[in-house]
């Protein structure tokens, strides 16, 4: 079962969209690729800071965060670790800097766009709104972005490096779609998205909304060949395997598939684990490498009248996969 | 000694001295200028001195793809790296390969500048079909993906992007999966590559200095830009182990104060310093000698300074900076300084600071002026970036 050494709490979470939804009640199915929503406002509500110079990857990230601090039901601590992580990181500002640079002008980069372009900024702007000076680490790995980077929070957690930890993922898609196609390789039935999703971790169970359970990586097809079964076989075999050790009678559990599983293996996930329900947050944020990031944030977007497992599988293009397992509690009285 | 850690069994690096630690290690001790002029656009008359790594233009030119040349540089630095630690391919397999870098943004610019037909460039000339709009960002973690593949690497794959903490925190982070038993091995890679962009991009913030860099001088005026890629592999603490280098201690902190510079009273650089150093157990005095970061820029190498002079309470302990010899090499800039400073250590000295002449009266401190003689102990490395990111590892020699 992999269990850890001590379990690590989820004091709170937010996921924002594309449209700037961050609750139950402002979810809107998308139909079409979505354009991005003006956060300014919202930033300069949320922070009381001018950070009007800062991109729209920023201030996604930035307004998922904040949202995160402040449904926490404690003041956060200041040593708090921030695990951000992004699969492209700012696209806008940084085809802005190609073209003032490389373009047929050949001009010289604007300091704005070239501060905003850098892979830290982000998450100083995350760390400097919740005021904030611990560790700080950006991770990016394409669609397991987020996923390593709740890895790297759990395990400093658990070991003392940090009380608590900001984990949180952000992309922000960009026009035209054929463009950010090159980036992210879309299928054409696929919506791209945006958005960003966030979980408050911590040793401390009072007043925990939930609990990660695991955050596990399954091997590439390659390095699965270990029966004489097929690969997409030995795929299930070991996925389910990651998961069925968890789910109890008693617990609804939710199979939460990245946008890079394809229908045979949600499919035959769902034959492996009879108990499990689909939950397709993706009509709600689009694809995008951190999406992961929402679905799980998501999860808790209304309170739980009972508890529930809820288990997040996706792949990369190079076929590794990764589980991220978290429990929902019932909401207190 | 603690025998806290986890040990550095092999390193490889590419840099603008050439392939290898060795050749590295001859520029520092000869004090070799391996520095090209280079003008950054037309409309910037002042040509900057840049650290390139020798050959690079014809390899671009010849390299069909921004991959091929990238590849081939990473590989480089990896197998140097795994010859020294006598690692085979079955090494690999369980190892997890951690790569820092500031994001690969020539990969996208040879790609813009192949589709695009723009003949004035850092990375020479390249031709081919238009496109409407660039192919920037492609995002860093796919190199990763991509070298663990071509490696056979079926361990964790992590791409670290904190700017010029990048690969600093890709060994703070390979750390502590090795000392916690998620992992028994790691490759770290540093690896960064000059691109017109960032060059612009640095110079619109007037941080380049065009004459080169000076860490700690009175004259200093900026940044010397760098390429370079580095391969630090390293594995689990024996109790019987009698390796010679191992990184005992790291922190990595936030400082919110601005996203280009720290707090010029140096707190924050004191703070990370600091709690890297209580990480292994030991006092600031126990600390032999420290790799500052030492870039060069006024309010940067103030605040550092300011730091050290903090925590060492006015008796600092020698201190040098590794930028003159190679440029800032950006997110490689943890892996290569490392190599590069372990490099010397092995080769019987701790280097001096080129670039450096005159004492700053502002910061009060002199960084060395001459190589020492290395000598077993505690040695602080010191990485600091762009927003607010900064990241100090001690290493253990001996």
């Amino acid at each position: 079962m992999d269990k850890r050494k001590d379990p690590v709490y989820i004091l709170s979470a937010s996921a924002v969209g594309p449209n700037a939804d961050a609750t139950a009640a402002e979810r809107r199915v998308l139909k079409t690729d979505p354009e991005s929503c003006d956060f300014q406002d919202i930033v300069r509500q949320l922070t009381m800071h001018d950070f009007r110079r800062i991109g729209h990857f920023s201030e996604i990230s930035v307004t998922g965060s904040q949202i995160a601090i402040r449904r926490m039901a404690h003041p956060i601590s200041p040593n708090t670790g921030i695990y951000f992580s992004t699969g492209l990181g700012e696209v806008k500002k940084t085809v802005s800097m190609f073209e003032q640079v490389l373009g047929h002008e050949e001009g010289l980069v604007s300091p704005y766009s070239f501060v905003n372009s850098v892979s830290s900024t982000t998450s100083f702007y995350v760390a400097k709104a919740a005021r904030i000076e611990s560790r700080n680490i950006t991770v990016s790995q394409e669609e397991l972005s987020f996923e390593i980077a709740l890895r790297l929070a759990q395990t400093d957690i658990e070991d003392g490096t940090v009380d608590c930890a900001l984990a949180g993922g952000a992309d922000e898609l960009s026009h035209p779609r054929s463009e950010h196609m090159r980036r992210i390789k879309l299928e054409d039935r696929q919506i791209m998205g945006e958005g960003s999703g966030w979980l408050c971790l911590g040793k401390n169970s009072r007043n925990a909304i939930g609990e990660l359970l695991m955050v596990k990586e399954i091997p590439a097809p390659e390095c699965l060949c270990r029966g004489n079964g097929d690969v997409l076989s030995e795929w299930l075999n070991v996925a389910a395997d990651a998961i069925s050790p968890w789910i109890t009678e008693h617990e609804k559990t939710y199979l939460l598939p990245g946008f890079r599983l394809d229908k045979k293996h949600i499919e035959g996930l769902l034959n492996r684990l009879p108990q499990a329900e689909i939950k397709n947050y993706l009509k709600y944020c689009g694809c995008f490498h951190t999406a992961a990031a929402f679905g799980i944030a998501s999860v808790f977007d209304q309170p739980h009248s009972e508890p529930a497992l809820y288990f997040h599988v996706n792949s990369n293009l190079y076929g590794r996969t990764m589980v991220v397992g978290v429990r929902a509690f019932p909401a207190q009285p | 000694m603690s025998n806290k850690g986890v040990n550095i069994i092999g390193i490889g690096a590419v840099s603008s001295c050439g392939a290898g630690v060795k050749t590295l290690v001859e520029h520092i001790r000869e004090g070799l200028d391996s520095t090209s002029l280079v003008s950054i656009s037309p409309s910037i008359p002042e040509r900057f001195k840049v650290s390139f790594i020798p050959g690079r233009e014809e390899a671009v030119k010849r390299a069909k793809t921004a991959e091929e040349f990238i590849d081939a540089v990473i590989l480089k630095a990896v197998n140097e790296a795994m010859i020294q630690a006598e690692a085979d391919s079955k090494f690999l397999k369980d190892c997890a390969l951690i790569i820092g870098s500031s994001g690969f943004i020539l990969e996208a610019e040879i790609e813009y500048r192949i589709k695009n037909l723009s003949p004035k460039s850092l990375i020479g000339e390249q031709k081919g079909e238009t496109m409407p709009a660039p192919l920037a960002r492609l995002g860093a973690g796919h190199i990763a993906s991509r070298i663990a593949r071509r490696l056979g690497i079926n361990g964790p794959v992590i791409t670290i992007t904190t700017a010029c903490t990048s690969s600093a925190n890709a060994m703070l982070a390979a750390g502590g999966m090795i000392e916690r038993g998620d992992i028994k091995k790691a490759i770290v890679i540093g690896a960064e590559f000059i691109s017109a962009v960032t060059v612009s991009g640095f110079n619109s913030l007037m941080l380049l200095d065009p004459g080169g860099c000076k860490p700690f001088d009175a004259d200093r005026r900026g940044i010397q830009m760098g390429e370079a890629c580095a391969a630090i592999i390293m594995e689990k603490k024996e109790k019987t182990s009698k390796d010679r280098y191992s990184l005992c201690g790291w922190a990595n902190l936030c400082d919110t104060h601005n996203v280009v510079s720290s707090r010029l009273n140096g707190a924050s650089a004191y703070d990370v310093m600091l709690k890297a150093i209580k990480q292994v157990g030991i006092e600031p005095r126990d600390v032999t000698a420290i790799k500052a970061h030492g870039i060069a820029t006024p309010d940067n190498d103030t605040a550092e300074a300011g730091g050290i002079s903090l925590l060492f309470d006015g008796a600092a302990p020698p201190f040098t900076a590794l930028k003159g010899y190679i440029g800032h090499t950006l997110g490689a800039c943890g892996a290569i300084e490392t190599a590069a400073f372990i490099g010397c250590l092995d080769a019987g000295f701790i280097p001096r600071t080129f670039g450096f002449s005159e004492i700053d009266p502002a910061i009060g401190i002199a960084p060395l002026k001459t190589h020492l003689d290395a000598k077993r102990g505690y040695y602080l490395l010191n990485f600091f970036g762009f927003g607010g990111n900064n990241t100090s590892l001690v290493l253990r020699y001996g």
